[in-house]
């Protein structure tokens, strides 16, 4: 840097050292304002009375037009906002809702339902009869992203009988018809809204529900208002916020420190320590997710049944649930749960390495096998530790699994490779129907035409027997011979053992005490309608 | 002046089209399915084929490019394959977030990093120099996952002083900044301390002492305005590294920015969402390396880009 300057020279420098000052100046208020904005002017609202409720969610809400969803914390939220013609009770029995009676044609393809006259949705619109057939159509509307449209594509079509009353018509008889309609991705959407909001419709769910969304920050949270105008009861809490907390530990501190009121998905460890906090309730529910591990039939050693069974006496299911889930969970007896229709108790499978030695030895491999065990880390409770059991169990017997572990989309596409591809042998995974009867289990997991890619069937398992049994259970409207024939199917696939049959898992919500009304279902749905403070 | 710029300006293009070419063939290269992430298990094979046509995931992948640069071409980033909404309004909506996070996280950086700086290069080799270089060496190897788990546990969990995650106010912010500040910081105080080192020999100084100075004020008034402009640019660098640590300081403190975002829609490969905040990351990344740039030739007169 020069020492003398002069003159112009001066000047010139001088110039530069105000604009450098000016520009430091600058740069150091722009990062002191930013700094104070992305500080204050969020503030969190703390209601004066309490009529507000905040839930802690597993994950983030991604959509809300019902027709699009498929996740469990959209649909927690969707049956806030909207309704379905027909929903479950507190005892799982399907109880009237948009709809006030129903009947069935003898042949069971017509399906002929009253409406209730006396609702409005929050946009104005009338729901009647016209409604529930736009509502169908749209369902079956090729063009429009029904991800559960499994849970309605036995629908034809619908036919305005009168104002308030409505026929659907099937393409082929199916009995669970009616469970189907209790799926929220069934919800009644406002026609206008569909119209006004097009694929903006996520963003703009307008309903029938208890509640509207009256804010809504992506990641952040979900702000439900009471909807006064609401059919119903009148709800107690006039706020509910969805916050989406990933996090399990996250979301059992921010409960502990009062941050929210309920809280989903608590891990099992977790669960008795909380117990003996006198300021929190915690409440377990049975829920329909099953956890197996499939097993590849066309494998070389899968085929024979006697090793599939073996794998099944193998391993000790009890003491996975006592020890590695805490007791949140129940050893599988059956294809179906106790919660579902119709369940019939044909295991369990004991626990019994003499018995799976002799299985396997009786099946010429009395030295064992190796064989790959894959799986997906945290999706299921404790999932990696109950990969590590069953690993353990199953070396006791003389199996030697080698885990491997896939994200869960690597995993799916894995193992929804076709027979020709796949390079599946023992794979665990989980499956929680949305509805209460059997069929959603057994139809997509059982039937032979259901191997991939068709459907969820990951074992190639053939049985033509159950085939022709599910197919039954799932067409005749006579609910004797629906029971008889899942019955039966229930027994066989136990004994042909396509799965090592492994537990059903519980869940745990805790809450703020004081807090009472919060109804969970075991389709992993969480009511709040009829939720209030009492302290 | 202003031919350097335009010279910087064209040269963005052929970098970014680059990027989002790669990025582009990338996620499409991670194995999975966009289509089956978000129909879930439930859905049948029918219902896949079918999102997979509303994507258009069932065009050759050439097609798809086509579409791709021809909606980009008319600021058009698509839709999120999994909430339906513009990926611009998605990544608008956590930019702010991320904005301030790096904003705090640079600040303090910048006075922290500066003063240790300062003091060590005044006084090198003294207990305080050593003891900071120490740390800041520390600072500049610790990966910010690790860091920012170190911080939940013990200021969340332990402490229980701060949230160990969400965002919303400023207690959020607290341990995100210092977690994404610390790399920045360790580097800055480094830099800042060779350089005031460097200068402090300078005759200059000598110059400034001999008219008789407050130390203070030969630090202040002579040194630092010199030996901070190296220090810029070491600043300007870091905003980069700052875009990608701020991708993992993010998802561990569940802050609800871009970088959480990417993360999220990697998982369940939500392909447009991914593009587009990889193109705004590089475009940010880009842009400020060019202001950088210019600012040199403002706060540094030996600088000339013509």
């Amino acid at each position: 840097m020069s020492h003398g300057v002069h003159g112009n020279e001066k000047i010139k420098v001088e110039g530069e050292k105000t604009l450098k000052k000016t520009i430091s100046l600058v740069i150091c208020l722009l990062l002191v304002v930013a700094l104070l904005v992305g500080c204050g002017g969020k503030e969190e609202v703390t209601p004066e009375v309490k009529d507000t409720l905040i839930v802690a969610q597993g994950t983030d809400v991604e959509y809300l037009d019902p027709h699009g969803i498929a996740s469990t914390p959209a649909a927690i939220v969707v049956e806030h906002i909207f309704d379905t013609l027909v929903t479950l009770d507190e005892n799982f029995e399907v109880v009237p809702r948009l709809a006030t009676s129903w009947e069935v044609s003898d042949d069971g393809l017509e399906w002929t339902f009253e409406l209730r006259d006396d609702v409005t949705f929050t946009d104005g619109t009338k729901f009647n009869a016209e409604v529930v057939k736009f509502n169908i159509e749209r369902l079956l509307d090729p063009d429009v992203q029904v991800l559960l449209r499994s849970y309605i594509i036995m629908a034809d079509s619908a036919e305005v009988v009168s104002e308030y009353v409505v026929k659907i018509k099937l393409k082929y008889p199916h009995a669970p018809f009616l469970h189907r309609l209790t799926a929220s991705s069934n919800a009644m959407v406002s026609p206008a809204a569909v119209e006004q909001y097009g694929e903006d419709m996520s963003a703009n769910p307008v309903g029938t529900g208890p509640y509207t969304v009256a804010d809504w920050v992506k990641g952040e949270q979900l702000v439900l208002e009471r909807n006064d105008e609401y059919w119903g009861e009148a709800p107690a809490m006039k706020t509910i916020i969805f916050k989406p907390v990933t996090e399990d530990n996250a979301r059992v501190t921010m409960l502990e420190a009062g941050d929210v009121d309920v809280i989903v998905r608590v891990p099992p460890l977790e669960a008795t320590r909380l117990s003996e906090n006198e300021d929190l309730v915690v409440q377990q529910a049975a829920s329909t997710r099953a956890i197996y591990l499939g097993l590849n039939v066309t494998d070389e050693r899968l085929k024979d049944v006697r090793v599939r069974q073996a794998l099944n006496y193998a391993i000790d299911k009890q003491e996975i649930v006592d020890v590695i889930l805490s007791g949140a969970g129940r050893p599988l007896d059956s294809p179906l749960l106790e919660e579902m229709f119709p369940y019939k108790k044909v295991g369990p499978y004991e626990f019994d390495p003499e018995k799976a030695k002799e299985l396997l030895a009786d099946a010429g491999y009395a030295d064992g096998f190796s064989m790959t065990f894959y799986y997906t880390e945290g999706r299921y409770l404790m999932d990696k530790r109950v990969a590590e059991a069953i690993q353990s169990y199953l070396a006791d017997v003389g199996v030697d699994v080698e885990l491997k572990t896939m994200e869960w989309a690597s995993y799916l596409a894995f193992i929804r490779q076709p027979i020709e591809e796949t390079e599946t042998q023992m794979f665990m995974l989980g499956w929680g129907p949305w509805i209460l009867d059997g069929d959603q289990m057994l139809y997509p997991m059982f039937l032979s035409e259901q191997a991939p890619p068709a459907g969820s069937n990951y074992g190639f398992y053939v049985n033509e027997e159950v085939d022709s049994l599910l197919q039954e259970g799932t067409s005749t409207t006579v609910e004797s011979e629906r029971v008889a024939a899942y019955g039966r199917a229930q027994e066989l696939i136990w004994q042909d053992a396509p799965w090592v049959f492994l537990h059903s898992e519980e869940q745990i919500v805790a809450m703020k005490k004081g807090l009472e009304g919060v109804v969970v279902l075991p389709i992993e749905q969480l009511r709040l309608a009829g939720a209030r403070w009492t302290e | 002046m202003s031919t350097y710029i335009t010279k910087r300006l064209l040269m963005i293009i052929p970098v970014l089209f680059t990027v989002v070419f790669l990025v582009f063939f990338m996620v499409r290269l991670i194995p999975g399915d966009t289509a089956e992430v978000i129909a879930g298990e439930q859905a049948s094979a029918q219902e896949i084929e079918n999102i997979r046509k509303q994507l258009k995931l069932d065009q050759p992948i050439h097609v798809q490019f086509g579409h791709y640069m021809s909606g980009l071409a008319r600021g058009d980033l698509g839709r999120s394959a999994r909430s339906k909404r513009p990926v611009m309004e998605e990544l608008m909506a956590r930019l702010p977030n991320t904005v301030y996070l790096m904003l705090a996280a640079i600040f303090i950086a910048v006075v922290v990093g500066v003063a240790t700086g300062t003091i060590s290069g005044v006084k090198p080799y003294s207990i305080f120099d050593t003891l900071s270089m120490f740390v800041a060496l520390f600072g500049i190897s610790m990966p910010v996952f690790w860091l920012g788990l170190m911080l939940i546990i013990y200021f969340s969990v332990n402490l229980g002083w701060l949230p160990s995650g969400g965002s919303g106010t400023w207690r959020h912010m607290i341990l995100p900044a210092v977690a994404l500040a610390t790399v920045p910081m360790a580097t800055i105080s480094r830099m800042t301390r060779s350089s005031v080192l460097d200068v402090m020999r300078q005759d200059y100084i000598r110059t400034a002492r001999a008219k008789g100075l407050t130390e203070m004020s030969v630090v202040w008034r002579h040194a630092l305005k010199n030996a901070l402009i190296p220090v810029l640019t070491v600043i300007g660098l870091q905003m980069g590294t700052l875009l990608g640590g701020a991708v993992l300081t993010e998802k561990v403190f569940s802050w609800n920015g871009l970088g959480r975002l990417m993360v999220d829609s990697i998982v369940a490969r939500d392909y447009p969402v991914v593009q587009g905040a990889v193109l705004l990351i590089a475009t940010s990344f880009v842009f400020i390396n060019l202001i950088v740039d210019i600012l040199y030739g403002y706060l540094d007169s030996r600088i000339r880009y013509d």
